[in-house]
């Protein structure tokens, strides 16, 4: 399963992509990342209100279906804890 | 956001003249918000002695800012640390904000004879050190907030004058043009807060278009980044090229302009369109920008024909013919010169 998750917006206006790939993650920590990105499809949101806010975009795929949500700054509470393992890692600019 | 009065004022005044001391100064304040001379005699008429006069003779030529600390949390506003007339506090981040707030406030006020956000006074709030690390700068429809910055990229957004004029701007924006923040209206809301952000700098500086950087952030790009700022108006695309950050990527022009999802639409991406413009313009008319060419946006921006969701086109047009109103055809040959170099008018 990989997962992506996509920062754009914010007054610099620069797009972050930050991914991982469970098969390259130990056993146990894969199937957490799983357990989390199960959820994901109910994460969807509205943009955060005003400007320069930073939108995000997360991706699943190879899960049973792909999915992709949308949500504003900082992002559902449910949706934390997959965020915070994701920006642990370094991430792609555009 | 002129402070709506959902009671009427005959309730308002029975609460005045018959409520407790909280509902009385409620009543009494809701009342001084509308500056009817019906209302100012109803008003003189229960007013207790002792009471702060209301102001009922418009905006006062004076801001009102009140600044608070975030302590790195993400919550709003935070503990409040610094209000109007009050000392410095020696928190760098603290101490800019007000500064800069009370030079955007001093900028529009000189400039346009705009009273704050609102044109009627509205008070000015921000909230610094706001996030952990937070990179960012933003407007949040009733406040502005500034990060600290990663440190390794990017140092904190109050740093930068026209970064602070940028996130007012979007306050102003939004009670003018309403420019809706997606596409096109979402580049033109940017570029908007783009112009008057360097302007708010150049009039800070006293400076002329001929001498002004044209750059937004540039003091906000950490030691080390190979950069110059994080926009430039004068040369967009051209603002950084960092192994990290990446490479600045605004368009100059319409056969540079981005289609993407991200971002809105790229409304800091295409906004480098109408920046070029602006500063074509105002470089063409020479002599200090606010003056002509600002006069001209502004005057566009408060357009009661411009729609919130005005394309680049649309926004040119306006320009061009209020450059016409509001000053001579030389001016607006100018302007209309400049749209059509980045080929937004043919
Ligand atoms: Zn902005």
């Amino acid at each position: 399963m990989k997962v992506e998750l996509e920062r754009s917006g914010g007054f610099a206006g620069r797009t972050l992509r930050w991914s991982l790939d469970t098969d390259t993650l130990p056993h146990e920590e894969a199937a957490a990342v799983a357990d989390l990105a199960a959820q994901a499809a109910h994460w969807a949101g509205p943009p955060a209100p005003g400007n320069d806010r930073f939108a995000y975009r997360l991706r699943i795929l190879g899960g049973t279906e792909p999915v992709e949500v949308s949500f504003g700054e900082p992002g559902p509470p449910a949706a934390r804890p997959l965020m915070d393992r994701l920006r642990k890692g370094t991430p792609e600019g555009d | 956001m002129p402070v709506s009065c959902v009671v009427p004022p005959t309730v308002l005044l029975e609460i005045a003249r018959r409520g407790t001391p909280d509902q009385r100064t409620w009543a009494l304040w809701t009342l001084a918000t509308d500056t009817s001379l019906r209302t100012f005699r109803a008003v003189a008429a229960v007013r207790p002695a002792g009471l702060v006069a209301a102001p009922l003779t418009g905006p006062s030529d004076t801001p009102k800012r009140t600044v608070y600390d975030g302590a790195g949390q993400e919550q709003l506003p935070g503990k409040l640390v610094r209000d109007e007339g009050t000392a410095t506090t020696g928190d760098e981040a603290v101490d800019e904000a007000y500064d800069g707030l009370g030079a955007t406030f001093d900028f529009y006020l000189h400039s346009y004879e705009r009273h704050s956000i609102d044109d009627q006074g509205l008070p000015l709030l921000a909230t610094v050190h706001y996030g952990d690390h937070y990179d960012n700068a933003f407007w949040n429809g009733s406040q502005m907030v500034f990060g600290d910055g990663d440190g390794e990229l990017f140092q904190r957004f109050t740093r930068s004058l026209d970064v602070i004029g940028h996130e007012l701007t979007h306050g102003v924006t939004e009670d003018e043009a309403r420019l809706t923040y997606l596409g096109q209206s979402g580049a033109l809301n940017e570029s908007i807060s783009d112009v008057f952000g360097t302007l708010v700098k150049q009039y800070h500086l006293g400076q002329t278009a001929e001498a002004a950087d044209w750059l937004i952030g540039a003091e906000l790009l950490a030691p080390g980044v190979h950069g110059v700022a994080l926009r430039s108006m004068k040369a967009p695309g051209t603002a950084y090229d960092d192994p990290v950050l990446g490479k600045d990527d605004q368009p100059a022009t319409m056969a540079g302009y981005v289609h993407t999802t991200a971002d809105n639409g790229g409304v800091h991406t295409n906004s480098g369109i109408p920046n070029h413009a602006f500063y074509l313009a105002a470089t063409a008319l020479g002599g200090k920008a606010w003056e002509v060419a600002g006069r001209v946006w502004y005057d566009a921006l408060r357009d009661s024909r411009l729609k919130p969701t005005a394309q680049f086109h649309t926004f040119a047009t306006t320009t061009v013919r209020v450059a016409k109103q509001a000053f001579d055809n030389d001016v607006a040959s100018a302007v209309r010169d400049a749209w059509q170099q980045v080929g937004v008018i043919r």
